[in-house]
């Protein structure tokens, strides 16, 4: 009896699945001012990442609320303009301060996945807790972007 | 015509009943379920139930079904009642007079369920997962009493390996559908794993296997997900990942390979060791410097 031909190693990046996943649930579970539920809900990825393939090709059709999302790449001037959530992927850690410092006090929730980078002014920030992607929240700092965070997102945040 | 050359000698009648020898008569002109139908009467309700000759008749009358008139289908009771009936005559056949002959019928049953247990593997039935492995221990039963002191653990390491591919090959059809195929796969590997534990094959196979079930269950994410769904399909896959990374060690470590390098880089990819990642990958980085313009490199 001849053993056949060995397995391949699937090469899904499992990472920018999850990643996208949990950016359109944060949309979906967090409240933005009136006056930003109109148009187009725009995601922005700030950085090269599969993360931006996935929100295209799996959210890019699908609404939240009664706007449909919209996902832009945005370049290497990190102009936000109008923007309801951006991602700003790891390589680009640089660069958090200046756009946080662009965007002040816009209604803007911005996504990283630095260590630290609550603390500079990020609202979430994707982190490792036991081998699986997790996420951190910073509930004053969504306030101050006029964000109001769903309870239920707030219980599944980790807490140190 | 086994059994035409082998009871050749034997006067029925003498030994056995009327109705064994009209069954053996029959048998003779090819009429197996009449003679079937006889030699079940003898052995049922005369002193034959006692006869060797009866039944080593009827082992050969319903191998002859078998054969001839099941077309040796998998599903055949006929081959059943023939193995019955010659370890009954093997019983009671003190003087070993129908012996060798009968230890010849007994391989032929013992090979026709290794054939099937082959073309299941092959052939594999989603909905009877585990004919294969069902006829290959039919077979291995026989062996053992043919050859007691027979060791089989190369025959079952090459066994468990084709079931195994054959369990996963289905499961990959639909990962979501055949789930039980996956555990199925790994139970498989496992056997062979118990036998050698340093098995390469099974140990990265069974490596690659959790380790892909873990991405499938990540690919079904999709707009429908929700965040608590999301975080337990994400532990689950967590699990699997963490499952598959002994297996992976184990096989570098029995043979350091691009493919184990490149095993253990994914698998520390996916549960963010970003250190270990950088270790394989350099590691690997090494071993295809090594390989580079060597086709014939053995850890390729």
């Amino acid at each position: 009896m001849a053993f056949q031909t060995e397995p391949k190693m699937k090469d899904t990046d499992t990472n920018a699945i999850l990643k996208a996943s949990y950016i359109y649930n944060f949309a979906k579970m967090i409240d933005w001012p009136e006056a930003e539920k109109s148009g187009n809900f725009i995601i922005g990825v700030y950085g090269n990442s599969n993360v931006y393939k996935e929100l295209i090709k799996k959210y890019a059709s699908k609404n939240i609320g009664n706007q449909q999302i919209e996902v832009k790449k945005l370049s290497d001037t990190p102009s936000v303009g109008k923007i309801h959530l951006l991602y700003i992927t790891k390589e680009k850690k640089g660069d958090i301060p200046v756009i946080l410092k662009s965007i002040k006090k816009k209604p803007v929730l911005v996504v990283t996945e630095n260590s630290g980078s609550l603390d500079e002014g990020s609202i979430i920030n994707f982190i490792i807790v036991d081998a699986n992607l997790n996420f951190e929240l910073n509930v004053e700092q969504a306030d101050k972007h006029d964000l109001i965070v769903g309870s239920r997102l707030k219980d599944l945040a980790y807490k140190k | 015509m086994l059994f035409l050359t082998m009871l050749a000698g034997t006067v029925f009648g003498q030994n056995s009943g009327k109705l064994t020898y009209d069954s053996y008569e029959l048998y003779r002109n090819g009429e197996y379920k009449k003679a079937a139908e006889l030699i079940d009467r003898a052995i049922a309700e005369t002193e034959d139930s006692i006869s060797v000759e009866s039944w080593y008749l009827r082992a050969g009358i319903y191998w002859g079904i078998f054969n001839k008139i099941d077309l040796k289908s998998e599903l055949s009771d006929a081959r059943v009642v023939s193995l019955i009936s010659v370890l009954e005559a093997v019983e009671l056949d003190l003087d070993q007079i129908y012996y060798q002959q009968s230890l010849v019928l007994l391989e032929k049953i013992s090979t026709s369920y290794y054939n099937d247990a082959v073309s299941a593997t092959i052939n594999f039935n989603i909905d009877n997962p585990k004919f294969a492995e069902n006829s290959y221990l039919e077979y291995k039963r026989i062996q053992k009493i043919l050859y007691p002191d027979k060791n089989f653990d190369e025959m079952d390491v090459s066994f468990y390996k084709a079931e195994a591919t054959s369990f996963a090959k289905a499961y990959q059809v639909d990962p979501s559908k055949n789930k039980d195929l996956f555990y199925l796969t790994i139970e498989a590997l496992g056997k062979v794993l118990k036998i050698d534990s340093n098995d390469y094959g099974a140990n990265y196979n069974t490596a690659i296997y959790y380790y892909n079930e873990g991405v499938y269950q990540i690919e079904t994410i999709d707009t429908q997900t929700d965040i608590t769904e999301l975080i337990i399909i994400q532990k689950y896959s967590s699990d699997r990942f963490q499952e598959a990374m002994p297996y992976m060690l184990k096989a570098n470590e029995i043979r350091t390979r691009e493919e184990t390098l490149r095993g253990l880089v994914g698998i520390y990819n996916v549960i963010y060791d970003e250190e270990k990642v950088e270790y394989y990958r350099a590691e690997l980085e090494k071993l295809k410097e090594v390989n580079f313009g060597n086709e014939n490199a053995p850890d390729k």
